[in-house]
Order: C-alpha cells, then sequence, then structure tokens
C-alpha cells in the first residue's frame, strides 16, 4: 500500500483501492480458490482500482495524461512486485481454524462451507439432511461464539493439529458430495467444488501422512470423481452407473484412488471412509455393471451401517442387497430406511422405491412413487431423469 | 478478554481427607495453577458443598426460599475463578491446568466451563482482588439460574433494559455486593476437560439444561437471613431463581 499510496500521492486512496481489492478477494477466493501469489494478486487489483477511482475522479481531459502517466509508474512498479514467499494453502488453513473444538462438529462443517466454499445455507442444509432454519441458527450461533468467546482466527500450533483431523476430513467430504450431486439449479454437478474437494484432501495427506483415514478420503474422491465424464449425456442428462460407458472413466484418477486406499489400508484398520473408498473401488474395478462383485459391495455397505448411522448408507445397502438377492430383498430393507425421518424430505428413497417396482412389474406403484420423487428432486437433471422413468411407467402421463 | 471459569465436580465421590496425600496434592495443584497463571486471575473461590445452599425464588408476595441447590445433578459448582486472556485458546491452555478438570481414574468426573463474560463489576474501583473480608459475616455466590430471553444477547434494548435493573439492584444494596458477572449467553461456553494428560474440548456449557447460568454475584452480609433477602432482590428471568452458595475461605 506505501508504494501505491507513494504513487498515486494519496494515502486514503490508496486505502480505498486496497481496502477495495480485499473485499474482491473475500468475493471470489472462496469461489475460485487462493490464487498462487495472493500479494501480487491484491497489488494488481489495487492498482486496476485505482486507475479506475483517478479516471472517474479526474475526468477525461488534459487529466488524462496526467492518468496514463501515473499508469506506467504503476506498471513499472508492478512488474517488481514479488511476492517471495510460496503461502501455505490459506484455504486449507481457514478450514483447520474452523474446526475449533470449542465449536460443535456440524458448526466446523457448516462454516467451512459457507467461509471456504461459499456455499449458501440452503444447501448446506441439504447435505446436513436438515431444516434451513436449523442451519441459519447453527451459522449465527458458530460466528457469535467466535466473536464473543475470543476464538482465535489463525491456524493451530503443530501438536493441535491431528485432534482436527476429523473434523476436516468431514468438511472436505461434504464439500464433494455437494459438487458431486448438487442440491440446486440447473447443473447436477458442480465440477470446481469436486476439484476443490479432492485439492483440499491432497493438502490434507501431504500434511499428514500417517493419517490413516486422509488416504482413504482422497482414494474415495478420487474413485468417485473418476465417473465424472460419464456420468452426464450430452443433453445435460443423467447417466446411471448402470449405463455408464466404462471407457469414458479416468483410470489414471482410478490407479491414484487406488494406491491411497492400499497406503490407508496398510497404516491402520479400515475405517468409515475406508470402507467406501473400497465399495468405490470394487465398481472402479468392475469390467462391467452385469459383472460387478454385488454380494461383496452389500457386504461392505454392512460393514458402514455398523460403524455409522448414516440412512443414506442403509439406503445403499438396500440397492446392493437387490442387485446381489433380488428386487423384493431390496424393497423389504428399503421399509427400514424410510421409517427414518432425517430422509423424508431426499426423494432418493422414493427414486429407488420406484427403480425396485419397476424392476417387479408393479407400474402403477412405481409410477405413484416417480411421481412423488419428481417434487421432491432439487436439480432439473434429476426431474427430467424421473420424468422420462415415469413416461415408461405410465405412457399416459403427459411431460 | 475475560472468562468466567466455573469448576465442576462430583461431591458424592470419596473427598479427600484434609491432611491426607490426595488433599495436599490437590492443593498443590491449585498452587502450581494460580502461580503459572499470575496476573491472569483476576478472582476466584471455593464453594461450600451444595448441602448448604439456598434457593430464592421470586414470588409475588415473598420470595421462596429452599433448602438445596436450584438443581439435583450430580456434577455440581465447587468453585470458579475469573481470567483473563487474549483468546479463548489461551484460556484454554490456562483452565486446563486447574485440577477441578481432570477425569480421573477413580471416576471423578470434573470439568471446568469457560464462558466470556460481557462485565466483571467490582466494588473495589482498582478492580483488585477483594480483600479477605472482615471476619464478622459470610460471602456468598449469588449465582442466577433462568432460561435464556432475549434479554441476555449483548447489545440489543432488552439487554440494556435488564443491565438498568442490575444497576438499581447494585445501587440499593452495595454495600452487600463485593463483585458481579454479566455473562455472554451459554452458547459461548465452552467445556473443558482433562483425560489422561489430554485435553479434550467440547462446545457448550457444562450442564445440558434449559435453566442456565445467566450470571452471578459476590455478596458479603452479616447473617444468612440478610444475604437471602439480597439474593430475592436480584433481577431474573421469568421462571428464573438465584442459588446461594456460601462461599469457602481458604485461607487461615
Amino acid at each position: 500500500m506505501a508504494t501505491l499510496a507513494r504513487q498515486l500521492g494519496d494515502l486514503s486512496a490508496a486505502e480505498d483501492a486496497v481496502q477495495e481489492a480485499f473485499v474482491e478477494a473475500l468475493g471470489s477466493w472462496p469461489r475460485l480458490g487462493v490464487p498462487d501469489r495472493p500479494g501480487a494478486w491484491i497489488t494488481t487489483t489495487a492498482r486496476n482500482r485505482a486507475l479506475d477511482r483517478l479516471r472517474r475522479e479526474r475526468g477525461r481531459s488534459d487529466k488524462e495524461e496526467a492518468a496514463s502517466r501515473v499508469r506506467l509508474e504503476l506498471e513499472a512498479a508492478a512488474r517488481d512486485v514479488a511476492d517471495p514467499l510460496p503461502l501455505p494453502d490459506d484455504q486449507l488453513r481457514l478450514v483447520f481454524t474452523c474446526c475449533h473444538p470449542a465449536l460443535s462438529a456440524e458448526a466446523h462443517v457448516a462454516l467451512t462451507l459457507r467461509l471456504v466454499c461459499g456455499l449458501q445455507t440452503p444447501e448446506i442444509a441439504r447435505a446436513f439432511l436438515q431444516p434451513v432454519p436449523t442451519v441459519a441458527q447453527r451459522l449465527v450461533r458458530a460466528k457469535r461464539k467466535i466473536r464473543h468467546a475470543a476464538i482465535p482466527i489463525r491456524t493451530p500450533p503443530a501438536s493441535r493439529l491431528h485432534e482436527r483431523v476429523p473434523s476436516v476430513l468431514a468438511c472436505v467430504y461434504l464439500v464433494f458430495s455437494e459438487g458431486y450431486s448438487a442440491t440446486s439449479g440447473e447443473e447436477l454437478i458442480r465440477h470446481e467444488l469436486c476439484d476443490e474437494a479432492i485439492r483440499l484432501a491432497r493438502l490434507v495427506v501431504d500434511l499428514l501422512p500417517d493419517q490413516p483415514e486422509a488416504h482413504a478420503l482422497l482414494a474415495l474422491l478420487l474413485l468417485q470423481d473418476s465417473r465424472r465424464q460419464a456420468r452426464m449425456s450430452e443433453d445435460g442428462g443423467i447417466v446411471l452407473l448402470e449405463h455408464q460407458d466404462r471407457l469414458l472413466w479416468d483410470r489414471p484418477r482410478i490407479d491414484e484412488g487406488l494406491l491411497h486406499l492400499d497406503a490407508a489400508n496398510r497404516l491402520s484398520r479400515t475405517g468409515p471412509y475406508g470402507l467406501q473408498a473400497a465399495i468405490a473401488a470394487v465398481h472402479a474395478e468392475a469390467p462391467s455393471w452385469e459383472e460387478t462383485d454385488w454380494e461383496c459391495i452389500a457386504a461392505l455397505y454392512g460393514r458402514l451401517a455398523e460403524a455409522t448411522s448414516s440412512p443414506v448408507v442403509e439406503l445403499n445397502r438396500a440397492v446392493a442387497v437387490a442387485h446381489s438377492v433380488g428386487p423384493e430383498a431390496g424393497l423389504a430393507l428399503l421399509e427400514s430406511v424410510a421409517a427414518d425421518t432425517r430422509l423424508s424430505r431426499s426423494h432418493q428413497i422414493l427414486a429407488t422405491r420406484a427403480e425396485l417396482l419397476r424392476r417387479l412389474d408393479r407400474h402403477a406403484d412405481a409410477a405413484d412413487c416417480y411421481r412423488q420423487a419428481i417434487d421432491l428432486a432439487g436439480t432439473e437433471p434429476e426431474r427430467v431423469f424421473l420424468r422420462r422413468r415415469l413416461a415408461e411407467v405410465d405412457p399416459a402421463s403427459g411431460s | 478478554m475475560r472468562y468466567l471459569i466455573s469448576l465442576y465436580g462430583r461431591e458424592d465421590a470419596e473427598a479427600a481427607e484434609p491432611g491426607s496425600p490426595e488433599f495436599e496434592a490437590e492443593i498443590a495443584g491449585y498452587g502450581r495453577f494460580e502461580q503459572n497463571a499470575a496476573d491472569a486471575v483476576v478472582d476466584g473461590a471455593a464453594l461450600q458443598p451444595t448441602q448448604t445452599a439456598s434457593t430464592v425464588r421470586p414470588n409475588a408476595d415473598a420470595p421462596l426460599v429452599t433448602d438445596g441447590p436450584f438443581t439435583e445433578i450430580t456434577e455440581v459448582m465447587g468453585g470458579y475463578y475469573v481470567l483473563e486472556a487474549d483468546t479463548l485458546d489461551d484460556a484454554i491452555e490456562l483452565a486446563r491446568q486447574i485440577p477441578a478438570a481432570e477425569i480421573d481414574a477413580s471416576g471423578h468426573n470434573g470439568g471446568v466451563e469457560v464462558r466470556p463474560l460481557v462485565q466483571w463489576w467490582t466494588r473495589n474501583e482498582d478492580g483488585e482482588r477483594p480483600s479477605q473480608p472482615n471476619p464478622v459475616g459470610q460471602r456468598y455466590l449469588a449465582v442466577i439460574y433462568g432460561a435464556e430471553s432475549a434479554a441476555d444477547l449483548p447489545n440489543t434494548p432488552a439487554w440494556e433494559e435488564g443491565a438498568a435493573e442490575h444497576g438499581r439492584f447494585i445501587d440499593k444494596h452495595g454495600a452487600s455486593l463485593q463483585a458481579g458477572a454479566a455473562l455472554h449467553p451459554a452458547a459461548t461456553a465452552t467445556t473443558v476437560r482433562v483425560k489422561d494428560g489430554d485435553l479434550v474440548v467440547t462446545d457448550g456449557p457444562f450442564t445440558e439444561a434449559t435453566e442456565v447460568v445467566g450470571g452471578l454475584y459476590v455478596l458479603h452480609t452479616a447473617t444468612r437471613d440478610e444475604a437471602v433477602a439480597v439474593a430475592a432482590d436480584i433481577p431474573t428471568n421469568p421462571g428464573g431463581a438465584v442459588e446461594l452458595r456460601p462461599i469457602m475461605e481458604l485461607d487461615d
């Protein structure tokens, strides 16, 4: 700022310019990621802002000459601006800060999604399977606690880092989940969130290579992300795993994922992320849908269900059992899942039940479920897919 | 930044006999803490067991006074400190050294609650730790319990009204008051435990209850009846009450 002030001859203008640059950074960095050399970015942005201001204030006359002179000087100075120290990843630092132990676990994730990834409250609420007001309240409470309790905004010391890893991993996982299957809007997949999550997961592994679940999470994200190209059809519709062109799967990503899964298993007993990664690995290594080892997957989901109490896990297990044993068995498992109120706002149970009913040729029942699912579905590609299925079981329904 | 540290523990556990090695070790632990913390300790006191407590509930005609603590819970407040620290992390680092924070093998489920203070008011203008009171009379900690309301959010009109009420209370009973604490809402509290040397930090106050601590005063009165009379005037939220705990004077 001193440089700018000297060149602009106006301390307050320089201050304003830098301030505006920071405001812009706070707005865009969460979405776009912290640039490689934030210092240089700030200076360049501040310079541009200052020039804008100059132009506005001095008008276009002989002052233009003064402005262009200033510009030349600033440009010369910009070439000299260097950011000698490569900054450690600011976003990862912010994530660890959001995961302060004095905040609740839910607050960790809500804050990270908000401050680091720029998600809005409804998107965060869907990831938690909770109502929007609950999440809004949680964010208010967390920010209030940070302010009033004077929780420091800085990276914790090395000795405290490992205490925060489980929370950080949970955050990163939810960021990926939101990107992999978006809650709202026109797009189902938000690539930048998936990329962000993978980048953060890599950094955690670099930072803490002895943490098995860090490797397992990275493995899981890589394996799931490897299917990215195959998941969307050209018209923006969903392609189910069943119908995906496996040639479009990113094999190098799969290989890297398997390496990290291996590392995780060598480090320790398999944890929840390890189990999920193992399931993804079974899919990744299967040459086709028909040749997938569904029994293995069902068994892995069973183990996962013991480790976590997530209704989504039980839902996936029902799907796996439907494949390994039969749709009737899957439907039976679905009944117990449906009783879990946390999923009552999710269209996925209804869509799954509809699928299984369709496979049993119970078309009328399937049509009912599809209709309900369409009402609850969050994104257009999902609705398009469900309407198509509805049309298959009930040709009389309109588009 | 000032924090109220509330010390919790079980009274039904076998208390260390005064003079026993365990007792001496615990006293030494507090001595070490206070020495390490030094200037960070603004105030503090130990409380007598809850069987000596009284609960004062406002009532239309006359306050209802009952023997015993506000609620029957296993882990009760045994003392408090007021600490000065730059950040919550620093306050936690101090709080973890307090012997009451330890969970030990014999099931003494300890823990301390760290809660930011809006204000720590003392009658001594220079804020000195209140000197040992004259031997006549007794000091009490008056703990205000109640469900939180809008008035518990600092910097709101409702808060200002409440502050004015407390101001009137202090004006009326100033001679009997040594200190008072205005607290940030219970959600800003953090619970600190130490298990086998490892720090365990959890979000929220020590006890999960609708009725939380909203504030407190340190009283000094000649008789218990006077203390009850003062406590009956403390402003409380509707449905709230004041728990009077005699302070255990440790200096000989």
